[in-house]
């Protein structure tokens, strides 16, 4: 036997007890509260549609509320605690909202608590506290989920006799099968039908003899386009300590085989909630599959057939039939042949149940006659539902069948078949045709407490289609998802408006099939965000230095490298003052580049890029940026001629993965025929920049050779490490960018260090880096080029290749484009800081005119400077304008410079 | 978690070079050599010697950003297909094949070198990440008969 709790009771479990199974073995009938009144409700089902017997299982970060307790199986220490209730299960205050259900009727909410969204928050807290499901846990789950992928000829949802047949079929025809199963044993209704045991087992092992796969615990809870589906598997059971919890599989099939049954229905009567009214599936599924027997005396109310099976379990079970009600005044053959057997009651409906908190008695109209019957189980069934959600949620349309009284599968797009029961092979059933007594007491979603009153005022109040009407009443939402509710809630309606269930309509089927944790989705992303992160080859030599590291896209690079007590801007201002006096060095590896060479590298280049390329000299590298087709800047960067057709193209790492596209589709869609090889090599190197008046020495004291004049290359060994020098600058100073291989680039950098510290120097990060450049006036792609810029607006069409031929050329000679107004760079000084992204205008509440893009101090003197984006702003130099963020409260005067404030002639970066 | 025994060994994927040919098919190199895209082709250990292509075609180096994961056992396929999309455990995928697909959102080339023997290629700047999930996966499979609750 298995020890459990239940709400601090120790109990005890068979092997292979569901824990409603074990609740029950244990004489629980009172397993949780109602949503909405607080009701007493005891289990309903044996199966996924349970919509009563929510629990929250397990403790602490595993604690899974609104489990179902026909979902969960128990294992030794399981532990369980019912919802929604205070301070007890059984005694329970909410329950006074019970009392005033006539009030609260469908539409309540909306009709009374109108007003002020201000007033609507007061009431929010009232209402969440006294209707509800478990609370979601605080912890972190400490048992991980998966993601898995899967692929397969033919993917079989269910492994009742129709599942099990066609994965044994497909499999031994040798396709590639997949069988999925929600439950933890094969064979669907064969376990509580009585079906052979052994030959479950013999067709499961041919199906894996046949190299097929067979997934226990796992529910298929998505069907989407083209064949793929997502299952998640229960790996461990909900709350218990496992290395893996969850997984969550991708499947993709050439074909699916849907054999997933189908759900019994409730009877609609008055007091069909109270517990100990069960469904006649579910009481023949605990006899023969668990043996329980949920009650000793029992009433069964039917509309078809299949309930007599359930009698003959209710006898085999040792427990009494104390009457069968069947709706219909004629016995069908099965009726007729069970008459001599059980006391069987034609044209008989239950009308009402009593018991304080489980069920002691069953009244009945039959044939215009009132009895009473003193049970304690009443098994009902008003016929059967094909799961047919998994074909709708794949687009595939849904047909009455009048028979049944259900939806079956129809026509659909994808390779799909639903066989079984699943296709609608259950049983006929006689339609309700009794008038029902006492509608505001029978309840048709026991989930959301919605009873046949709700759905008639709905409808009376204009709620006629049934997508309003879910909305209205919440009928058919919450965790089941009306998987008990829906038929039963149509069949009402349909009434009230005097029209067929196919003409009433039907809610659409989403996904998941079952409530999926928010845990599996996130899979191994949990406890991050759901990406990677990108490490510097250089990381272990930053993470020696405890840097305060910046997520940059997947990136995370240095933003300062604080001394003992130094704050953020402090340590920038310390590393920005660094370079700007002395030396520094700074890790650029992320930094895209490409290796583009061939014959017709320079014509390539020359599409791309929007500056001179053709006539660069061997050894030599100039700035470039790059346009869209519309003549706004893409990305900037450098092109180094590396040898006579080989080119190194450098470009922003936030626009990495984008050029990485833009110069595919160049190559293979705008020049196929160029003779041209486009090679990223973004990781290869890793790339350090030496940047500082002293930056010349520093790598002098290093290499052999002279180091290159500004924008020149060469290749060098620092460090017994060959590396790539090309005298570059974004900071304003004489700069060098050292690019050596990835794996090798440590002692690159430990050599660099060492020099520069010898030399005063410090390593800086971004925030230093964002300093510097902004005192330089040099853009940045997302700031200054923010897809909305051309050339001119940046005020690099000097820069642009007069010859045309470049992506975008075109675009620029648009009028708008070349409007004097348009928003233009400038730059900006105040003795205040200056808020960026702050907006610009002439007076607080004026027109705004702009907006602040960068922002920083100056590294050397007082007071702040800033780029930014102004309208007509190369007409406004010395205006005074007021930066202001009013979200921030922060305001500052600022007046209008040229957007470069450190050596606008550039002779610091020459020798 | 996966079903079928696996180790893993992490290195730098050493002297890689890539090769673009616009023309002309490739020539027998003598090195071991990897198809990676239709017109694209990895040299390995190529450093250092005199490649000669013609002008057919372009080199660069490429090794200094990649890492190369050997699987070995026959759980390479199963754990492959962990937070991943494609079919690793197609028996049609097989030595002298590659895949570039994606797996826990990260680039990867996968080529099978032997029936229990598989190398992946990745940028060095995922390692972390996608080298922690393979850990923890095979760890998992190591553990795998741990209680999971599952009585019935």
């Amino acid at each position: 036997m298995l020890n459990f709790s239940f709400d601090g009771i120790a109990m005890q479990a068979r092997p292979g007890d569901t824990l409603a199974a074990a609740l029950l073995r244990n004489g629980v009938r009172v397993v949780g509260r109602s949503f909405k009144y607080h009701r007493p409700r005891g289990i309903m089902s044996a199966g996924v549609e349970e919509p009563n017997a929510l629990l929250t299982v397990g403790e602490g970060g595993r604690a899974e509320p609104n489990t179902r307790a026909t979902d969960v199986f128990v294992y030794e220490g399981l532990v369980a605690h019912s919802q929604n209730r205070w301070p007890s299960l059984k005694f329970d205050l909410g329950a006074v909202i019970g009392l005033a259900s006539p009030v609260f009727a469908a539409g309540f909410y909306y009709k009374t608590f109108f007003g002020p969204p201000s007033r609507w928050m007061f009431y929010e807290r009232f209402i969440r506290r006294a209707a509800g499901l478990g609370p979601a846990p605080h912890l972190a789950d400490p048992d991980p989920c998966e993601h898995r992928a899967a692929f397969c000829d033919v993917l079989v949802v269910g492994s009742g006799p129709a599942g099990m047949a066609a994965a044994r079929d497909a499999a031994q025809d040798g396709e590639r099968v997949l069988l999925v199963e929600q439950d933890a044993l094969l064979g669907g209704s064969l376990l509580s039908d009585g079906g052979d045991h052994a030959e479950i087992e013999a067709t499961r092992a041919a199906i894996i003899a046949a190299g097929g796969r067979v997934l226990t615990r796992t529910t298929a809870s998505g069907l989407w386009d083209h064949g793929f589906v997502t299952l998640a598997q229960h790996v461990a059971e909900p709350g218990h300590p496992a290395p893996l919890a969850q997984r969550l599989w991708h499947i993709r099939a050439g074909r699916i085989v849907l054999a997933t049954g189908a759900i019994e229905r409730p009877l609609t009567f008055a007091g069909n909630d109270r517990p100990g009214v069960m469904l006649a599936g579910a009481v023949q599924t605990y006899a023969r599959r668990f043996g329980v027997l949920p009650g000793r005396r029992v009433v069964i109310a039917t509309n078809n057939d299949n309930a007599y099976v359930t009698a003959d379990a209710v006898i085999a079970a040792g427990g009494e039939v104390v009457a069968i009600l069947e709706t219909r005044p004629v016995a069908s053959d099965v009726a007729a042949a069970a008459q001599g057997r059980f006391p069987v009651f034609l044209d008989a409906t239950p009308t009402g149940t009593h018991g304080r908190q489980a069920l002691s008695a069953v009244d009945a109209m039959i044939a215009g006659t009132a009895r009473r019957f003193a049970a304690d189980l009443l098994a009902m069934s008003g016929g059967f539902t094909p799961v047919v959600h998994l074909h709708s949620q794949g687009g595939g349309k849904l047909n009455w069948n009048a028979a049944i009284q259900a939806f079956v599968p129809g026509a659909t797009d994808q390779n799909l078949v639903a066989v079984g029961a699943a296709a609608g092979e259950v049983v006929a059933i006689a339609p309700a045709t009794h008038a029902l007594a006492k509608p505001k007491a029978a309840f048709i979603d026991f989930q959301n407490d919605v009873t046949a009153a709700d759905i008639d005022l709905a409808h009376a109040e204009g709620y006629r289609s049934v997508e309003h009407l879910k909305r209205y009443t919440t009928l058919g939402m919450g965790t089941d998802q009306g998987k008990t509710s829906n038929m039963a809630a149509l069949g009402r309606l349909a009434a009230a408006a005097g029209v067929d269930i196919p003409t009433a309509g039907l809610t659409r089927f989403r996904p998941p099939y079952t409530p999926l944790s928010l845990a599996a989705l996130a899979g191994a992303d949990g406890g991050g965000h759901a990406a990677p992160s990108r490490r510097l080859a250089l990381y272990d030599r930053h993470a020696a230095l405890s840097p305060l590291w910046q997520p940059l896209g997947l990136w995370h690079r240095p933003r300062a490298y604080p001394l003992a007590g130094e704050s953020l801007h402090a340590a920038a201002m310390r590393e920005a003052n660094a370079v700007r006096t002395r030396v520094g060095i700074v890790d650029v590896s992320t930094l895209a580049k490409y290796a583009i060479s061939g014959p017709d590298a320079a014509a390539f280049l020359e599409i791309v890029c929007a500056t001179g390329i053709a006539k660069l000299a061997v050894g030599r590298g100039r700035y470039t940026f790059m346009l869209r087709e519309d003549g706004m800047v893409m990305d900037d960067g450098t092109v180094w001629r590396t040898g006579e057709t080989s080119y190194l193209l450098t470009s922003s790492t936030g626009g990495a993965d984008r050029m990485t596209t833009h110069l595919g589709y160049v190559q293979h869609v705008l020049a196929p025929k160029l003779r041209v090889s486009i090679i990223g090599q973004q990781e290869h190197f890793a790339g350090i920049a030496i940047a500082g008046p002293l930056a010349a020495t520093v790598l002098a004291v290093l290499v052999d050779a002279p180091p290159p004049a500004h924008m020149g290359l060469t290749k060098a060994v620092i460090a017994g490490v060959p590396v790539l020098v090309l005298a570059a600058s974004y900071s304003g100073e004489r700069a060098f960018e050292a690019y050596a291989p990835g794996h090798d680039a440590g002692p690159v950098w430990d050599a660099l260090a060492a020099a520069t510290a010898a030399h005063g120097g410090c390593p800086y990060g971004l925030e230093a880096l964002e300093f510097l450049r902004i005192e330089k006036g040099h853009i940045v792609v997302g700031g200054e080029a923010d897809g909305r810029t051309t050339p001119h607006d940046l005020r690099l069409e000097k820069m642009l290749r007069k010859a045309g031929g470049y992506i975008g050329a075109s675009a620029l000679q648009r009028p708008a484009l070349l409007a004097t107004d348009r928003l233009q760079l400038v730059g900006l000084a105040s003795p205040n800081a200056i808020p960026e992204g702050s907006m610009l205008v002439a007076e607080i509440g004026a027109r705004v005119e702009g907006h602040v893009t960068s922002a920083g101090p100056r590294v050397l003197g007082e007071g702040s400077v800033a780029l930014a984006m102004l309208a007509g702003g190369r007409g406004r130099i010395g205006d005074t304008l007021i930066a202001s963020s009013p979200t921030r409260g922060q305001h500052a005067s600022v007046t209008v410079f040229e957007p470069v404030f450190h050596d606008p002639e550039g002779t610091r970066y020459r020798d | 978690m996966i079903e079928a025994p696996v180790t893993m060994a992490i290195a730098p994927a050493g002297d890689i070079v890539a090769l673009d040919l616009w023309a002309g098919t490739l020539p027998d190199l003598g090195i071991r050599t990897l198809q990676v895209e239709p017109r694209r082709w990895w040299l390995f250990g190529a450093a250092g010697r005199d490649i000669d292509i013609g002008d057919n075609g372009a080199l660069a180096p490429i090794g200094g950003g990649l890492i190369r994961a050997t699987f070995t056992g026959p759980g390479w396929r199963a754990l492959l297909m962990i937070s991943a999309v494609f079919d690793a455990e197609n028996p049609n995928f097989a030595p002298g094949q590659v895949a570039a697909t994606v797996i826990h959102h990260v680039p990867v080339w996968i080529a099978p070198i032997a029936a229990d023997i598989c190398e992946v290629f990745f940028a060095a700047s995922y390692a972390t990440d996608l080298v922690a999930l393979w850990t923890r996966s095979i760890a998992l499979s190591h553990s795998a008969a741990a209680t999971t609750g599952h009585t019935a």
